[in-house]
């Protein structure tokens, strides 16, 4: 190989190599292992949505993840993302010392497209046959020697990111590549389709000229300025306006030629390299003609069954959210006394005053509070991250793709909106996958109405302290059933709400999803670990530093000003008298038809910066009314809250009115923010905190006067 | 005559307070969102 090459110019800057591949072709699992970094990683295409850098271990090579595409053609953003960068090869500055393209074994026919394509670059390009060992075992045997002889890579690699094979030879073989090193120019990987050549002659002999300076070849140039009509883009810079009027005509005299012959010129590009492939690299890889159906296809016909799915789903997620409750207790209880240790400890120590309330009652008693929450979110993740890894978060996608189309919605915007249980914030950006711009506005608003794990504490102590822990027909534990139907409101109510927006704004286009169903594959429990640890990380520190500081200033705001002889006023006097206490009852007026108290109206306001600190607020409101000496939890303290009527603060439709706030209200600045910077307006963030806030204002009211109307308490 | 402690209570109080202030700041005018995964944290980063 190295008799094929010359050098460049000393601004080439090769200290840095790209990785780019076919969406979950396993990317980010080969990223992670080469740097050592751990990038999440999912079993379903669009987890990389974004650029990510890191640097290879014990090396200078800096290593660019860029996010999944199947072709070089810019049609989603994150598409865009990589079309861009690869565009910017042309200068030489650019240009990276190697492109490492990931192919997935399995699949080799349809992911060499996009390694055809970045070879066409003539940058050193290493082909790593990832999954390889998922190829053994489905019997695809891969002539590695022979496909590298055949494209001109320069290193067929097969590896396996899941267990380390192969990794030290594609740091070898970066390492091995000499700075600032050139390909020379070679023929485009593309053979030639009757009529075309003759018909796209002279669009390409106009490009002739320039193809030192567009340093990518002529045809492949007007091929892609066939199929791609904003492709013209990438060229401006390179032509005079003179030329470039002339270059849109010769486009429009080829294109009319191409349609008199009946070439459907927007797909040349296609035909010209499955040709190539089929011709030149089809007896590379073989497959045993006896290969039985795998594992994966069995599991399929069950789990995606349009009847017995549905089902399966129903029993994934009901199994999940009974462990939330169930498998949590323990751990919870343990937080639970640890905290109240901490604060007996705390208050035994500290003399009576001030300092001492601000620690028991503001910081332990409030913000602590939060900490009990920690294992449920703890499992939510594990579940969710496991749905992910295993491949059936695709299915779950898979099922609902036609029940999207039909409320006008795009079969992409499944997995953001199912992400969005997660955390509305990741689930916001990966909406970028999805190619037509009303289907992905559209999708951005409906996402905060999935439950996310902020919600999560919210939800479990309003269920523990108020739904029984019976059964449902014998076998269905009750607060679990209640649980998932919160999450079922959200969902349904996404789908009622992109109804109306598909009557009033319309899409344009019907765009199908072409996803490839991944096939099931064990999760890796370091995969797992990483997620659980970076959620759980920034649970504690991100958040909780938030919910702390907040729940500070909220125990100031409930302890002043002060009443002349304070200590003669019961602590439920004091705190009516506090900011809060009057912030509170200035609001109560708006908030108590909906079954709300003062209480809960604070809790509402200060659950703006993060929704968990509605449990911190009541917690520490609560630990500073109650003045009779004994420590109580937050569970006690709501179900023995009165009114000064004697009527209950806390009743069955209070909750359930509560709850359905919490789903409906977009109290999420982070999710403002986010929508505000993925949108670049104001109309969209301030549009999903108007329609939100009217439809809980609205939910809830229905719910608590309904229910009163009827004869519920 | 304020105390000792509720001076101590009160600049706790205060650096809560423009924790809170600075931190609703940056996510409002900056578009810089908590992240509340190593994902997001990420993006942000790479943006």
């Amino acid at each position: 190989m190295k008799t094929d090459l010359h050098t460049v110019s000393n601004t080439d800057n090769p200290s840095w190599a790209a990785i780019v591949g076919n969406p979950n072709c396993g990317k980010t699992a080969l990223f992670n292992r080469l740097t050592g970094l751990h990038h999440k990683v999912g079993n379903y295409p669009g987890i990389t949505v974004e650029k990510k850098s890191g640097r290879i271990r014990n090396s200078r090579i800096v290593l660019r993840d860029l996010p999944g595409t199947y072709s070089l053609s810019s049609k989603s953003v994150d598409e865009k993302i990589v079309s861009d960068m690869v565009q910017s090869w042309r200068e030489p500055k650019n240009r990276p010392r190697a492109v490492i393209v990931v192919v997935d074994a399995t699949n080799l026919i349809r992911n060499t497209y996009l390694a055809l394509q970045i070879l066409d670059w003539n940058i050193p390009t290493i082909i790593v046959l990832n999954m390889i060992d998922e190829a053994r075992k489905k019997h695809i045997s891969i002539d590695a020697d022979e496909l590298k002889k055949r494209t001109k890579a320069w290193a067929v690699i097969p590896a396996s990111a899941k267990y380390g094979e192969g990794i030290k030879e594609i740091i070898e073989t970066l390492e091995q590549i000499p700075d600032n090193v050139r390909l020379p120019k070679m023929e485009p990987r593309l053979v030639e389709i009757e009529h075309c050549t003759e018909n796209i002659a002279p669009l390409e002999q106009f490009l002739e000229p320039k193809k030192d300076v567009l340093n990518h070849h002529p045809r492949i140039e007007a091929l892609r300025l066939l199929s791609d009509d904003g492709y013209i883009n990438y060229l401006t810079k390179y032509f005079t306006a003179a030329e470039l009027e002339q270059l849109l005509s010769k486009v429009t005299e080829v294109k009319t030629a191409l349609k008199k012959n009946h070439i459907p010129y927007r797909s040349l590009e296609q035909s010209s390299r499955f040709a190539y492939i089929d011709l030149y690299l089809g007896d590379v890889f073989k497959k045993d003609p006896i290969s039985r159906r795998s594992m994966s296809e069995k599991a399929d016909a069950i789990l995606t069954h349009p009847v017995f799915g549905p089902i399966a789903l129903l029993l994934v997620l009901g199994f999940i959210f009974n462990a939330i409750f169930s498998w949590a207790q323990f751990p919870m209880d343990l937080i639970q006394s640890g905290i109240d240790w901490t604060s007996a400890q705390a208050g035994a120590i500290l003399p009576d005053g001030i300092l001492k309330s601000l620690l028991t009652e503001g910081i332990i008693g409030g913000a602590g509070t939060i900490l009990i929450f920690f294992p449920q979110i703890i499992i939510l993740i594990f579940f969710l991250s496991l749905l992910e890894d295993s491949g059936y978060m695709a299915r779950m996608a898979f099922m609902m793709d036609k029940l999207m189309s039909k409320i006008g919605l795009n079969g992409r915007s499944v997995l953001p909106l199912l992400s969005g249980f997660a955390c509305a914030i990741p689930a916001v950006m990966s909406a970028r996958t999805i190619e037509n711009r009303r289907d992905r506005f559209v999708t951005i608003m409906l996402i905060p109405l999935m439950s996310c794990s902020a919600r999560l504490p919210v939800y479990t102590i309003l269920i523990a302290a108020f739904v029984p822990a019976g059964y449902i027909f014998g076998f269905m534990p009750m607060q679990a059933a209640v649980l998932m139907g919160i999450y079922f409101l959200g969902m349904f109510t996404a789908i009622f709400a992109a109804l109306i927006f598909k009557k009033f704004y319309p899409s344009k286009s019907v765009q199908t999803m072409l996803m490839e169903l991944p096939p099931y594959r064990m999760p890796l429990a370091r995969s797992l670990w990483w997620q659980i640890y970076d959620k759980g990380k920034s649970f504690l520190t991100t958040a909780g530093s938030i919910i702390l500081a907040i729940s500070i200033v909220l125990w100031f705001l409930a302890s002043y000003p002060r009443q002349a002889g304070d200590q003669q006023h019961t602590s439920r006097e004091r705190i009516e008298y506090s900011y809060a206490g009057q912030l509170g009852h200035f609001i109560e007026p708006v908030v108590q038809p909906l079954g709300f108290d003062w209480k809960i109206g604070v809790g509402l306001i200060t659950s703006f910066a993060a929704r968990e600190v509605m449990v911190s607020t009541l917690s520490t409101l609560y630990n500073l009314e109650n003045d009779s000496g004994q420590s109580q939890s937050l569970i006690q303290a709501m179900r023995k809250d009165r009114y000064p009527d004697g009527r209950k603060v806390f009743t069955p439709l209070s909750v359930l009115s509560l709850m359905v706030f919490f789903v409906f209200a977009a109290q999420c600045m982070a999710t403002f923010a986010v929508i505000k910077k993925e949108t670049n307006s104001w109309r969209w963030p301030l549009l999903m905190t108007g329609y939100m806030t009217i439809l809980a204002y609205v939910s809830c009211l229905l719910v608590y006067q309904g229910g009163q109307l009827l004869g519920f308490i | 005559m304020v105390s000792f402690q509720e001076v101590i209570a009160l600049l706790i109080t205060a650096f809560a307070a423009v924790y809170s202030v600075r931190f609703m700041y940056k996510n409002l005018t900056r578009g810089e969102v908590p992240a509340r995964c190593a994902k997001c944290a990420l993006m942000q980063k790479n943006k």
